[in-house]
């Protein structure tokens, strides 16, 4: 069967139709074009030809030319639509007019920039003008450094690099810097939250070390879809940009599907495992010799998901198999051969982590099976992009697990349609991560008197400086004078380098299983607590809280921990507040306490408690950002304490499994807390704060959502299949009251309009199958 | 938001965080040092410190600290010049010898493509602000010796503040133009990368040093890094120089002197700074006299490690009957746990430079004592047997011997598989060869 016919095979088939919760065909689109911009050179045209491009896609043409222009440039387009094009020929172009002109290229990991010096390499060996194009980073030859310092026009790096190995040496770097022209920032959507922060000031950083040497450089920035692509670029790079969003690359009719395995266990929600129904699926495919990809979220998953499907096409053990997995962790040498063997087509099935996701090149598939939400939106649609011949019909299909964020996606095909509901924030001016990067900043040029630094708080933090003998002021500069190399000191993947480490001791040799932050360490990591990885429990043995690590080993047990978390939270500063008769919003700055005393042990199925004991463990202090919103009248239907007890519970539970969404970020980055009565406000309040302490840019997004955000979980409550509320809806609640679900929306009814929700989806493009 | 802004800073400063690494530095240490301790030199040979245009407004006076202000087109610093006169000595190295004709003939040894001439030679030496280096470390005072007409002139340019920087490394690059070899001790990795950062940083253009920055601390190394427990410049000093200094302070300590000095502009422990630096120059350029002697003359009165390094930086050089001479010397100097190593160079350089004949009686000596562990020369005497005296049964002795000792050090790199693989390959060869020659005799 060919892949038109596989389709129409599931599309009769009720079996499979009901589970799936949204089905849209994309018609196949004609490729729409542009004129080569001018300026550019004829040798660089002739190569083109010779590689086969007579003519350029629309939104390539668009960029070059804005670049050409002289202007910054965010470019959004799909996977696979050419965009390496949109940056490579203004670069070549910009060398061959002039053989001084340098240029920046910063990928998100070092397996990409190889990826993408090797794709550049195949374009200059067509020119006659020798362009010298290096990889710089940790993993290259320190013999060769010196070369690359003095001789690469192209300098391909990760942001690491550039703010640890090559800034704080910029003077080993004078003829890149004097000549630097083009900046490229490739999956610049990548970069928010806590990292995109820390970039956003290495930026700074580089602005100011060009402006030192006399150079102006140019950004070219590439984003995958999410809702504020330039925005996000222009806080990032601290300058304007213009956007190119409308993507001219042709494609193929595109089947998405959306699939929600079936319930098993209605009482408990439990539904079939998203693992089994992934081999099913992808099996129908295989068994009919149509390459397919398969994503998954962990690298477990993907050995286990390879078993299964070389069983499925009956493959023989070994290298030369037809299924093969991809992962961090195999050798670069075998990942080029899977690659290849992608795209020569010798491989059938993929089985891949989102290493795959980024722009590496293994051509294009017919199927793509996403086992799991990727975690956002713009990953899933990046995924899905791996599917898509031009001329063929492709398939990209998502089977949601068990998740609460999971089950809200599936039950929400439309986020995929509609403009993207995801928001890329970064919070440059966090004052820990802006205090680590001034620090760095003024060791590689004092500052002057009256820059500002992108902040208004430049002033003070130098001062402070200088009152810890790090800074040292004369003359109207601010000079370096500690004996350190703040660059070191500095992680850009994380705002405060605190995380604990989980250390699975069960085998001799010990293994780093995970990590996590300082603030949830006491509640979920204390002594005897039993924490769950990847399906397996372990228990705590012994938490080193000063050298922030856990020891944990295996067990087999039938209860959870749960552990009594005392938070008190204090409003330091109100940034913005408005009150709307029925509802107030504020944002602030807030001082979060926690202490864990005590814990519990409770059984599985029937919530037994089991037992106790107690944590010692000292309390901690986060002073970060929040979002809060009160309720100025407690509806009719709320009847006591404890009902608006469960009300707030429940609500609270569904916004930190919606949130994320929203702000792009992992659940775990935000934290909600409920007062039946706040200290601060006299009300029921619900705060939402940032878990990376100084905040990130989350409490704004929220304001500005405010009722949005209600409004989204009154459908997800009113949507999800449970009756009286489940763990995949109002969570905790549920174990302790009988009508949380209702409670909770008649507290919504408190601050929303009393009109039900309007079925957004209703005459919508999505097909949903009727049952 | 600005209000709050310090105890926000104060708020962090508590919570232990990342960068917040500025440990405090031996705080409490660096007391002031009144009076004048350590700035009288007995071998000063005379503190002729030329006059500049003397700054009215001077943080400083030139009795506090010895220097005077200088001022450049950009503004001013602190320079201060010592002499140390020919007819002194530094430790046990007589400076006459700063002006000898010892180093012509010089290049070989230095590894430069030029003879050193006295005159051509620039000193350097730094102080810094701390050892990390990258663009925010900065040399807040650079020493700089050469040959003068009455003896060595030790020129030291201080920078009192970050604003005196400038026309303080303008000076200093001044005076570098016009030498044309730059000495250092590890300033190859060190002081001059640096100073090139901050010439860089200040706009003062750049000097290339090509083939002429002769960094001491690679020739110690060659000399005496098998000897002494560390090359630095203060061990070499005590232990090859035989001076002694008084007062000194650790190099450890100067970043807090100098944040201390930037503060309080009182003269306090800079001073003794200065004296560091001024005696590390001193130090070099004996360092450097003592080399020249050293390879001037290699052949007279050296201890068993200098005749071994100077004897192989010969046979580096390709003066073979000179590194022979110096090997056999050091042979002499028996018994030395150098000599073993020269026996086995010269062994060596025999077989290379006058056939495997003639080294062959200086294996034998090597491995002919009872207990000897070493298997080399027997390997050696072996190949020579075997391929030039078609002496199968001698070569089969010898693979035998070292068969036995690689077998009694097999857990030491001395019986490595390999080592024992290619001597069961030699013996299997030597047997066949031997058996083939008993089947054309018989």
């Amino acid at each position: 069967m060919n892949i038109d016919q596989l389709v129409d095979q599931i599309r009769s088939n009720p079996a499979v139709m009901e589970n799936v919760t949204g089905w849209k065909e994309i018609p196949p689109r004609e490729a729409a074009y542009g004129p080569f911009p001018r300026g550019l050179q004829p040798e660089l045209l002739d190569v083109l030809k010779k590689r086969g491009i007579h003519q350029l896609y629309s939104h390539q043409s668009r960029a070059i030319d804005l670049v050409l222009q002289g202007k910054n440039v965010v470019v959004v387009t799909p996977t696979a639509s050419g965009k390496t094009l949109c940056y490579n020929l203004p670069v070549v172009n910009g060398i061959l007019q002039n053989d001084d002109t340098r240029a920046l290229y910063l990928f998100p990991t070092k397996a990409l920039s190889q990826d993408q010096v090797s794709e550049l390499h195949e374009m200059l060996e067509l020119l006659d003008h020798p362009i010298k194009t290096y990889t710089y980073d940790g993993d290259t030859p320190v013999g060769a450094r010196k070369a690359i310092r003095q001789a690469g026009h192209i300098v391909v790096t990760n942001p690491d690099m550039l703010h640890s190995g090559i800034m704080p040496h910029h003077t080993k770097w004078v003829k890149l810097f004097e000549n630097l022209k083009y900046v490229v920032i490739d999956e610049i959507h990548s970069y928010r939250g806590v990292f995109g922060s820390h970039i956003a000031n290495v930026l700074r950083r580089l602005n100011r070390i060009c402006r030192f040497y006399g150079s102006h450089p140019q950004y070219i920035c590439c984003s995958a879809t999410i809702a504020n692509p330039k925005e996000l670029a222009e806080r990032i790079i601290g300058q304007e940009a213009e956007l190119v969003d409308v993507n001219g690359a042709p494609s193929g009719r595109k089947h998405l599907i959306f699939y929600n395995p079936p319930i098993v266990n209605r009482q408990l929600g439990i539904r079939r495992s998203s693992l089994l129904e992934t081999r099913n699926l992808a099996a129908d495919f295989l068994k009919n010799g149509i390459q397919t990809i398969v994503f998954t979220r962990s690298r477990l998953s993907v050995e286990v998901l390879v078993m299964y499907l070389k069983r499925v096409v009956r493959d023989k053990p070994g290298s030369s198999s037809r299924i093969r997995g991809y992962r961090s962790g195999y050798l670069p040498k075998e990942r080029r051969e899977i690659e290849h063997g992608l795209r020569a087509g010798r491989i059938l099935g993929v089985v891949s982590t989102n290493a795959l996701e980024l722009g590496i090149d293994i051509g294009k598939l017919q199927v793509c099976i996403m086992c799991g939400y990727p975690g956002t939106i713009a990953s899933s649609w990046q995924q899905a992009g791996r599917a898509g011949r031009r001329s063929d019909t492709s398939v990209a299909l998502m089977v949601a697990s068990g998740n609460p964020l999971d089950q809200y996606i599936i039950r929400h095909p439309e986020f995929f349609l509609e403009s993207s509901p995801e928001y890329g924030l970064i919070n440059p001016d966090n004052l820990y991560i802006l205090m680590s990067h001034i620090k760095c900043a003024a060791f590689e040029l004092p500052f002057e008197d009256g820059e500002t630094f992108g902040t208004d708080t430049l002033d003070p933090i130098l001062a402070y400086l200088e009152e810890e003998k790090v800074l040292h002021h004369v003359g109207g500069r601010w000079h370096w004078v500690a004996d350190q190399f703040p660059a070191n000191a500095v992680s850009l993947r994380s705002a405060a380098d605190e995380n604990f480490v989980i250390i699975d001791i069960t085998k001799p040799k010990r293994r780093v299983i995970g990590e996590m932050d300082r603030f949830s360490a006491p509640q979920l990591l204390h002594e005897e607590a039993i924490y769950l990885h990847e399906g397996t429990q372990y228990q705590v043995e012994k938490l080193d809280f000063a050298e922030k690590k856990a020891y944990v080993r295996k067990v087999d047990v039938d209860y959870y921990t749960d552990a009594n978390l005392a938070v008190t939270l204090k409003v330091l500063d109100v940034f913005q507040s408005e009150e709307d008769g029925r509802t107030g919003r504020s944002y602030g700055d807030v001082m979060v306490t926690s202490l864990v005393t005590m814990f519990k042990k409770i059984k599985f199925d029937t919530h037994e408690n089991l037992g106790w004991g107690p944590v010692r463990l000292p309390e901690l202090e986060l002073q970060t950002t929040a979002y809060w919103a009160t309720w100025n009248e407690i509806p009719a239907g709320i009847k006591s304490q404890d009902d608006l007890q469960n009300a707030l519970m429940g609500i609270a539970n569904v916004l930190g499994q919606i949130a994320p969404l929203y702000l792009m970020c992992d659940p775990s980055d935000i934290h909600v807390i409920y007062h039946v009565k706040s200290p601060f406000t006299k009300k029921p309040t619900i705060y939402i704060y940032d878990s990376c302490p100084g905040g990130i840019g989350f409490s704004k997004r929220l304001y500005e959502m405010h009722l949005e955000l209600f409004r989204r979980a009154r459908e997800v409550l009113s949507g999800c299949g449970c009756e009286n509320g489940c763990p995949a809806c109002i969570g905790p609640a549920a174990e302790v009251t009988t009508n949380g679900k209702a409670l909770a929306l008649t507290i919504l009814g408190g601050i929303l309009d009393d009109s039900q929700p309007e079925e957004q989806t209703e005459g919508h493009e999505i097909q949903r199958p009727s049952r | 938001m600005i209000a709050n802004l310090k105890s926000k800073l104060r708020a962090m400063k508590s919570s232990a965080l990342p960068g917040k690494s500025e440990a405090v530095r031996g705080a409490g240490t660096t007391a002031r040092g009144a009076g004048a301790e350590g700035m009288s030199n007995p071998e000063q040979g005379g503190n002729s410190g030329k006059e500049c245009s003397p700054d009215p407004e001077s943080r400083l006076d030139r009795d506090r600290l010895g220097g005077t202000v200088a001022s450049g087109p950009d503004g001013v610093f602190v320079r201060k010049q010592t002499i140390y006169g020919y007819e002194e000595s530094y430790g046990r190295i007589p400076l006459y010898d700063l002006q000898n004709a010892v180093f012509t003939d010089s290049f070989w040894w230095t590894r430069l493509d030029r003879d050193l001439c006295p005159k051509d030679l620039v000193f350097l030496d730094t102080e810094t602000t701390g050892l990390a280096g990258g663009s925010g470390t900065v040399a807040f005072l650079v020493g700089l010796g050469y040959v003068g007409e009455k003896g060595l002139v030790v020129d030291q340019y201080l920078m009192r503040d970050f604003d005196e920087e400038v026309p303080m490394l303008q000076a200093v690059a001044d005076q570098l133009r016009r030498h044309s070899i730059l000495v250092t001790f590890n300033g190859k990795s060190f002081d001059w990368p640096l100073l090139e950062s901050r010439m860089i940083l200040s706009g003062v253009p750049p000097i290339h040093w090509v083939n002429a920055h002769l960094d001491l601390l690679p020739v110690a190394r060659r000399l005496w890094g098998a000897r002494l427990p560390d090359c630095t410049l203060s061990t070499l000093e005590k232990e090859i120089l035989s001076q002694h200094r008084t007062d000194d302070i650790p190099g450890s300590m100067i970043p807090d002197i100098y944040l201390d000095f930037l503060k309080s502009h009182a003269p306090g422990k800079m001073r003794q700074v200065l004296q560091h630096n001024e005696w590390d120059i001193a130090a070099m350029a004996a360092l450097l006299v003592h080399f020249a002697v050293l390879y001037h003359d290699p052949e007279t009165d050296r201890d068993a490690c200098e005749l071994l390094g100077i004897g192989k930086e010969l046979e580096r050089a390709h003066r073979i009957r000179q590194a022979e001479v110096c090997y056999r010397k050091c042979i002499g100097l028996s018994p030395h746990p150098f000599v073993l190593h020269a026996k086995k160079r010269l062994a060596y350089l025999t077989k290379r430079y006058r056939g495997p004949q003639e080294a062959m009686e200086l294996w034998a000596d090597l491995a002919g004592k009872e207990g000897s562990s070493l298997y080399f020369p027997l390997i050696e005497m072996a190949k020579f047997l075997e391929h030039q005296e078609k002496d199968f049964p001698g070569a089969l002795e010898c693979t035998e011997k070292a068969i036995r000792l690689a077998n009694r050090f097999s857990d030491s790199d001395i019986g490595s598989k390999r080592l024992q693989a290619e001597l069961l390959h030699r013996r299997q060869r030597l047997m066949e060869k031997m058996r083939r020659r008993m089947e054309q005799w018989g």
